[in-house]
């Protein structure tokens, strides 16, 4: 299945698939780095796809699609501040919530090989090695402060 | 504050390293990078007259050649380190003629600074005693035969004739021996056994009766006792803060042979050297080291209460703790990266995680590991779909 299949396969998100970084703002995409545009599949903004009023819960940023083998990966980025160790606990709740939403809303999604990563923006308060970092990690959450560098995955 | 800068060229594995000194100066990198080199060098440029008395007064003789003191200054295999046409030093601004100042014929001058070797636990002999500088042979490094020397004739003051070396009530402010206590010697005291001429030191447990010779001591005992002895030589049982005209603090290893409980109280200490108006300088390889810079930087920042730093070490707020948090958040910083491949050096003194070159965010290469099992982790996790 490709990235856009599942963009495309899953209700709230149907009509939100943008080719390249299209789907990220432009604040946003400034911290993305990629020197080889043509691995990216495309991208789906979830605040967009879901706005508050369908639903109340803290929600993951976006996905973007990068060109792997066999098929695609879903890279799965939450920008968000890493100021106070409360942070850790928002970003968690984010990602709990996207997993429950992939597992009942978004199956599709669900099939493709996927990463998640904090990006995180502003002044860091924890360095690696720290116990939030290890937390962070525990739940399968990638971590990067400032920029991603997307030519990693 | 004073351009208290260093520049060395082309010594020893160090192409061009400058660091200017801080309050608190933490060096940092792999090993063999030439960080000892630089603070053995720092030594050299405050004390070069009572280093060249104490030679001289034990018999050695450099016969005023640079080759020859290194040899005895910095250890044996040191020659060649000094390349005559190449290597360079600058000290405060201003360039060092290395040749000139192993010509001098100073043999005086008041120390300015007390160094504290990464090999400290050299210090003492298996017998449990400090072993005097002519026990050592003319290759082993200055600092070590110096700091034991001196450690040696301290025990010979009433300090070695008391019973209790640790605890002693007027030694160490009351917090730091109580983090001693419960976080090193547990509930054992350092004593001085004496039999006929000879005296040993013992570590006892005052309600079992039991007395431990030097060799049964826990390798974290044996590392923590020079070290002990070493601040009470810096921290006189008088209300004077500092001793004598002692003004930098240089330390090897912090770090060396401690559990992490014990470098959180030996990064107290530190503190407390700094609210005596001590410059501490050291080399480290541990994070913990500079977890205190970067808690001190933000903390600063933050413009927080000051009594937070005492939370870091688990210690009651007290008039004496608070004007040490005090002055602490007062103090200046200052971090250098060796690199290895470079021969450089890098001020990284903002510790900045977010920053871009990796020797910052990484802290010198002492996060990165955790860094990556950080990484490995959480792709292993978010792959196998678990805990999802």
């Amino acid at each position: 299945m490709s990235f856009r299949d599942a963009v495309e396969n899953t209700p709230a998100t149907r009509s939100h698939f943008r080719e390249g970084l299209g789907a990220i703002r432009r604040r946003d995409r400034r911290r993305l780095r990629c020197s080889h545009t043509r691995r990216l599949s495309g991208s789906v903004n979830l605040e967009r796809a879901l706005p508050p009023g369908e639903c109340n819960e803290p929600r993951w940023d976006y996905g973007i699609g990068i060109a792997s083998s066999p098929g695609d990966a879903l890279i799965w980025v939450e920008v968000h501040p890493a100021s106070s160790t409360g942070n850790v606990d928002e970003v968690l709740r984010k990602l709990g919530w996207l997993k429950t939403w992939m597992r009942g809303d978004a199956p599709a999604p669900w099939q493709l090989p996927r990463r998640f990563v904090w990006l995180a923006t502003g002044r860091v308060a924890f360095r690696s090695g720290s116990p939030h970092m290890y937390r962070v990690a525990q739940k399968g959450l990638l971590f990067r402060a400032g920029h991603l560098d997307l030519d990693r995955f | 504050m004073a351009n208290e800068t260093l520049r060395l060229k082309d010594i020893g594995p160090i192409r061009e390293a400058e660091v200017r000194f801080g309050d608190l100066t933490v060096l940092v990198g792999p090993q063999a990078t030439g960080k000892s080199i630089l603070l053995q060098f720092l030594r050299l440029l405050l004390d070069a007259g009572p280093i060249f008395g104490t030679l001289r007064k034990h018999g050695l003789n450099w016969r005023r050649e640079v080759d020859s003191f290194l040899e005895l200054y910095l250890g044996e295999g040191t020659r060649g380190l000094w390349q005559r046409d190449q290597s360079s030093i600058a000290w405060r601004g201003s360039p060092v003629d290395l040749d000139e100042l192993v010509r001098s014929k100073r043999s005086r001058g008041k120390e300015k600074s007390f160094f504290i070797p990464a090999q400290r636990v050299l210090a003492l002999s298996r017998d449990g005693w400090f072993r005097p500088f002519a026990d050592y042979r003319a290759g082993d490094p200055f600092t070590v035969r110096d700091y034991s020397e001196k450690l040696r004739v301290m025990m010979e003051s009433p300090l070695g004739r008391a019973e209790a070396v640790f605890p002693q009530p007027k030694r160490l402010k009351s917090e730091i021996r109580e983090l001693l206590s419960r976080h090193i010697f547990r509930d054992f005291h350092l004593e001085v056994e004496k039999a006929g001429p000879q005296k040993r030191l013992l570590l006892t447990e005052p309600r079992q009766a039991a007395k431990l010779p030097f060799m049964l001591w826990s390798a974290g005992q044996r590392e923590f006792v020079p070290l002990l002895l070493g601040l009470y030589w810096l921290l006189p049982p008088t209300k004077a803060p500092r001793r004598g005209s002692v003004q930098w603090v240089i330390i090897e290893e912090l770090e060396a042979g401690l559990h992490p409980k014990a470098i959180e109280v030996m990064l107290f200490i530190v503190l407390d050297l700094l609210w005596r108006g001590y410059r501490v300088s050291l080399s480290s390889h541990s994070a913990h080291v500079l977890d205190l810079v970067w808690a001190l930087r933000n903390l600063r920042e933050c413009g927080v209460d000051p009594g937070k730093i005492l939370g870091i070490f688990d210690v009651k707020s007290t008039p004496s703790t608070v004007k040490l948090a005090e002055t602490a958040l007062s103090k200046e910083a200052r971090v250098y990266y060796f690199d290895p491949d470079a021969g450089t050096t890098h001020d990284i003194s903002k510790l900045d995680p977010a920053a871009k070159e990796a020797m910052e965010a990484g802290w010198g290469g002492l996060t990165e590991f955790s860094g990556r099992v950080a990484e490995i982790v959480a792709e292993a996790v978010a792959a196998s779909g678990g805990r999802e």
